[in-house]
């Protein structure tokens, strides 16, 4: 059987100059990314989480273990292939919303329709309904500097789904917002998880919004363990 | 083209800022690069028309008889006389080569003369100034003169002649030892048919069809071309040309690493960027070809401005050079006259092609680093 995406002994430490072990972040971590879940990962700020979801996208390389997506061992795949299954199977959200500053909201969702290769045309509608889709029909033609923070994280959300992608993976997406934004921005992700039968892997503070998550995982001593939902 | 590429350069270039300033400092070193290629061409060629024009013209025939001249590439024809003397004056002696011609054309020498009523019952000579200050004459000063036979049966004749003419081309291979003479009087001191010189100009646009020219022309003397009767200076026009070519070549590769520099500029101000377009699955290769085209598109359009600037200075210079001759600079004063400011379009051609290669190799090379910005960048900032 194969997951979206599948961790299989992974270790992750970091050199440090006082020790030849370095500083070990993550060790031996397994688990398995359910088909059309949501799965939140918890833990207290330095245990590693972010590094976690950088390993799951492929951002980032352990330093043991192997990371599966769709059965596939990423740690084989040229640069070539790697940014294809970034740019196709998976959609990242960050906390800092990590626009182009140049591009205006309706060029932001678009680019990874545009590295894909689809053609203009199919480009600007898919990221106009998206936009629609996110309530921001009348921000297309801003810029990032000209939107307020929920509005560039719907941005974000838009254009992390532009390409259809399996996956989602979202890094404390509400963490910068105020309560109100947070909600909607909480609100728009899981509906599109619903909606499109996606898989979301999301890393948060926040446990109001993880708790509305099929699964919740807490990261904790470097190691993950799953945390039954009350 | 990947849409995403072409977005990303566009993006790129309408980026005010350092790729501006990259197209501005192009265009700033292509401009002057181009106007001193027409100047140095047009000056050259200028110089070429002048010495071509006082010395013996495009094409010379020696002899009485030939046709067949094609009057399509011919500006003028004409006949002179040629032969060697010595000249003396009281106290000095120069060795000269004489030659008759109906009038001196003072389109190109500075000529002083005498006036009429100064005129002594004697044959005149122009003679050069470097000539009268090495005899130590002037004008309407007596000088004798020995004229070398130029057939076996001649006999060496002294003559006494008027300075009537003093020239001065500039061009001291021709100052040294030319004399003129008027034609009636030579053909009486020379009488071999060798002696008969007939002089070709030929039009602007045939000059450099001498040999098939001379090829055309039927004579039973010799035809012979300025190239082949100054071959040293000919080398020297040739040789002064490549070395200034190779310096402003010289100049347009320092300036085409320049945009290396720039491109290596953008990769490290645009890291962020190339981190979050690999993020979202950009390959290396677009961004380095999104990256190459903006730079290259900025540079190719500094020197379509350069051009364009540096044929408007070139094909203006003329005045300026006009106004720096009636400055009196004795050493521009003769080389500022007759000025035509042409377009050397092939090495124009060239330096635009040298630079357009040499920005691409080494922005190419610079655009290797975008290899070592990874998307975690945008986390670790490294």
């Amino acid at each position: 059987m194969t997951y979206p995406i599948e961790l299989k002994n992974i270790s992750k430490s970091f050199p440090t100059a006082d020790s030849k072990l370095g500083l070990q972040i993550l060790n031996n971590i397994n688990f398995c990314l359910n088909s059309n879940e949501s799965t939140a990962i918890i833990g207290k700020s330095g245990t590693g989480k972010s590094t976690l979801l950088q390993i799951c996208g492929g951002l980032d390389k352990p330093t043991e273990g192997t990371v599966l997506i769709d059965g596939i061992d990423i740690s084989k795949l040229n640069d070539a292939k790697m940014s294809e299954l970034r740019n196709k199977r998976i959609g990242f959200i960050f906390q800092a919303n990590m626009l182009l500053e140049d591009f205006t909201a309706l060029e932001n969702v678009m680019v990874p329709a545009m590295i894909a290769g689809k053609n203009k045309a199919e480009c600007i509608k898919n990221a106009e309904d998206l936009l629609k889709q996110m309530g921001l029909e009348d921000r297309m033609n801003h810029y990032p500097a000209q939107l307020s923070g929920g509005e560039k994280q719907r941005v974000a959300i838009a254009r992390a789904l532009i390409n259809n992608p399996d996956v989602i993976l979202a890094d404390e997406p509400t963490g910068s917002l105020d309560e109100e934004n947070a909600k909607e921005v909480e609100d728009r992700l899981l509906d599109v998880v619903k909606s499109g039968s996606r898989t979301l892997l999301l890393v948060t503070h926040n446990m109001d919004f993880a708790k509305r998550c099929n699964r919740i995982l807490l990261l904790k001593n470097h190691t993950l363990t799953e945390e039954k939902k009350k | 083209m990947n849409p995403f590429v072409r977005l990303w350069s566009k993006k790129r270039i309408l980026r005010k800022g350092r790729l501006t300033g990259c197209m501005v400092l192009i265009s700033l070193v292509m401009a002057p690069v181009v106007a001193a290629l027409i100047f140095s061409q047009s000056m050259v060629n200028s110089m070429i028309e002048k010495f071509v024009r006082i010395s013996d013209g495009h094409i010379q025939i020696s002899g009485s008889s030939y046709e067949n001249i094609p009057d399509e590439y011919v500006l003028s024809i004409k006949k002179t006389v040629k032969g060697y003397a010595l000249m003396y004056s009281a106290t000095e002696t120069a060795s000269l080569q004489l030659k008759g011609v109906s009038e001196i054309n003072s389109d190109y020498l500075k000529l002083e003369t005498i006036k009429e009523d100064q005129k002594k019952n004697l044959n005149g000579v122009c003679i050069s100034a470097t000539t009268a200050e090495q005899l130590g004459v002037g004008l309407g000063d007596k000088v004798a003169m020995m004229v070398v036979p130029d057939t076996e049966h001649g006999v060496l004749r002294p003559v006494m002649l008027q300075v009537t003419s003093i020239y001065s081309t500039g061009y001291n291979q021709i100052d040294k030892n030319l004399a003129f003479i008027d034609y009636s009087y030579a053909t009486r001191l020379f009488e071999s048919a060798e002696s008969r010189i007939t002089e070709i100009i030929l039009k602007t646009d045939f000059q450099n069809n001498l040999n098939e020219i001379k090829h055309i022309i039927k004579t039973d003397g010799i035809i012979t071309d300025w190239q082949q009767n100054n071959i040293s200076i000919y080398n020297n026009y040739i040789v002064s040309m490549q070395s200034i070519l190779m310096v402003l070549i010289i100049i347009v590769i320092v300036a085409a690493f320049f945009t290396a520099s720039v491109a290596n500029q953008i990769v490290e101000d645009d890291s962020r960027e190339i981190a979050l377009a690999k993020l979202l699955g950009s390959t290396d290769s677009n961004v380095r070809k999104s990256a190459f085209l903006s730079i290259f598109a900025v540079t190719l359009s500094g020197m379509a401005i350069g051009l364009c600037l540096g044929i408007l200075i070139g094909m203006n210079l003329s005045p300026v050079l006009v106004l720096l001759s009636e400055k009196n600079i004795l050493t521009l004063d003769y080389y500022l006259v007759d000025f035509k400011a042409t377009i050397p379009w092939s090495q124009i051609g060239l330096i635009m092609l040298i630079m357009a290669a040499v920005s691409a190799i080494s922005v190419m090379i610079s655009l290797r680093h975008t290899r070592k910005i990874t998307p975690m960048r945008l986390f670790t900032g490294v």
